[in-house]
């Protein structure tokens, strides 16, 4: 089956330091991985490279077998801060914005998603609490139909309750061959979802493993990422 | 792909947006200026020096179009800054089109967005000068218009024209230039080194401004040949010095340009949400 994302030899430099240091991944349509490490690891970096918004790095990134930036972005979501928007928009009004901008963004599965997330179309942003702007994200995020999802700690605000629930809907939302790349410091919480699991350590791709793998050998996925660093640390 | 045009609509109507707000500003304090010059309040009685009631409409009609200047001042940096924030905004840069189109759909709308300010005035202006015409004998009878387009005139919008674009673009030149090059230094986003790029791209530019008034003596050519007021040149000579300074401005602007195309291209990147 042809790769989805295709990284080769990537390498990102800032202020004089690597930060990423010759990653080689791919990943297949249809997943969902999980892209772990401490913070200060890279991950965000490597979603910003993947996305487009990082410069000036050396290597090759493909999605669907383009490389050029602009097409790059066609083809993904990535949870954006929605730091474009005043504090005054309404939600509606970014629906629309979304609807004019992006050629895939599906108003439908917006409300129905709007609706799951218990969002009033016209709140404004100034008006939502932390953890109710991480779901208007999600919602938006979902709302394209692309190949490729980038979730970079989508959950850090939102509840125990919502997050489980969002969790347990998010494969229902993705399109069947598309693929989700997720970060996110809540392991056990989202290890149920997911299908493979790739762990930067030391700048570079320390492992990328499916989950079936981890459980035939290990307890659970979270006990094999812990041990990783315990074992570190004796 | 987002098309060009679903991007410059989006950025029009958010540039729009605040023209609308800057304009009402300017009306209201137009009307503001007219009460406070020519009313005063005294014992709880308000005395005014106007003769003819329909002459605070011609009072406000002369504020108005003396805030245009000042609004118009306002609005020029309002907007420089607003292309620089969205030139660095992720949720902008995240939209499926490249960065160098992102940069120039950008800079052309607030372009359009200028243009829009002056169009309100000229009309807002036209519309207070009926309603002077119409109640006011006096200014009907004083009133003279004499307008005489001539080439210098259009020279000098070209002129005008070519220069908001430099000063957009040397804005952004500035703030792409500064951030790439801190990127590449240590600890760069230290805020202390990041005036300090900033300070020396300034002198770089300064530099290469005053290089270029003295090979065309730009500076001498506005202060010496060229009357402000009638937007008149004095000789044929200065005439071709205002072609020149067109010429110029334009080769300018696109050097700047291609610049700036590179710089957000591959280096300039936006800030992490």
């Amino acid at each position: 089956m042809e790769n989805l994302l295709e990284i080769r030899d990537l390498t990102y430099k800032k202020n004089l330091k690597t930060i990423l240091d010759n990653i080689n991944l791919n990943l297949q349509p249809g997943k969902i991985v999980a892209l772990l490490g401490e913070n200060g690891a890279g991950k965000t970096t490597l979603m910003r490279i993947i996305s487009g918004m990082a410069k000036n790095y050396r290597g090759t990134v493909t999605i669907s077998g383009e490389s050029k930036v602009a097409q790059r972005k066609a083809r993904l979501s990535f949870t954006d801060g929605l730091t474009g928007f005043g504090n005054s928009t309404k939600i509606k009004d970014i629906s629309s914005f979304y609807e004019v901008i992006y050629q895939d963004f599906d108003e439908k599965q917006f409300e129905q998603l709007r609706q799951f997330m218990k969002l009033d179309s016209e709140m404004r942003l100034s008006e939502l609490s932390k953890g109710m702007r991480e779901k208007l994200i999600i919602a938006l995020a979902f709302s394209r139909k692309v190949d490729l999802y980038l979730l970079d700690e989508p959950f850090s605000g939102i509840d125990a309750m919502s997050r489980k629930k969002i969790i347990n809907s998010i494969i229902l939302w993705k399109p069947e061959n598309s693929t989700i790349l997720v970060s996110d410091h809540f392991v056990n919480e989202i290890a149920s979802m997911l299908d493979e699991i790739v762990i930067i350590k030391d700048k570079t791709i320390y492992t990328h493993k499916s989950t079936e793998e981890i459980r035939e050998h290990h307890k659970s996925v979270e006990d094999y990422y812990e041990g990783l660093y315990e074992a570190e640390e004796e | 792909m987002t098309p060009a045009t679903h991007l410059f609509k989006e950025l029009l109507k958010r540039k729009i947006q605040r023209v609308n707000i800057i304009v009402t500003i300017q009306f209201v304090s137009a009307i503001a200026l007219a009460f406070f010059t020519n009313f005063s309040i005294n014992l709880g009685m308000i005395h005014t020096r106007l003769t003819n009631p329909a002459g605070f409409l011609t009072e406000i009609l002369a504020c108005f179009g003396s805030l245009f200047f000042v609004f118009g001042l306002i609005l020029f940096l309002l907007t420089i800054s607003q292309n620089e924030r969205l030139n660095r905004d992720q949720t902008w840069r995240l939209i499926p089109i490249t960065d160098g189109k992102f940069y120039i759909e950008n800079i052309f709308s607030s372009f359009i967005s200028l243009i829009y300010f002056v169009l309100v005035n000229v009309i807002i202006v036209f519309i207070l000068l009926l309603i002077c015409v119409l109640f006011n004998s006096k200014f009907r009878q004083n009133l003279g218009i004499n307008i005489h387009p001539s080439l210098e005139f259009f020279y000098v919008i070209i002129v005008a024209i070519l220069s908001c674009f430099f000063m957009f673009l040397i804005a952004s030149f500035l703030n792409f230039s500064s951030i790439a090059i801190s990127d590449f230094l240590p600890q760069g986003s230290n805020r202390t080194i990041l005036f300090l790029v900033r300070l020396l791209i300034i002198i770089v530019i300064i530099g290469f401004i005053w290089k270029i008034n003295s090979v065309f003596s730009f500076y001498d050519f506005f202060t010496g040949n060229f009357n402000l007021v009638n937007l008149k040149v004095t000789s044929l000579n200065s005439l071709v010095e205002l072609e020149n300074l067109m010429i110029v401005l334009f080769v300018i602007d696109l050097v700047i340009l291609a610049l700036n195309l590179f710089l957000i291209n591959h280096f300039f990147e936006p800030e992490k949400k």
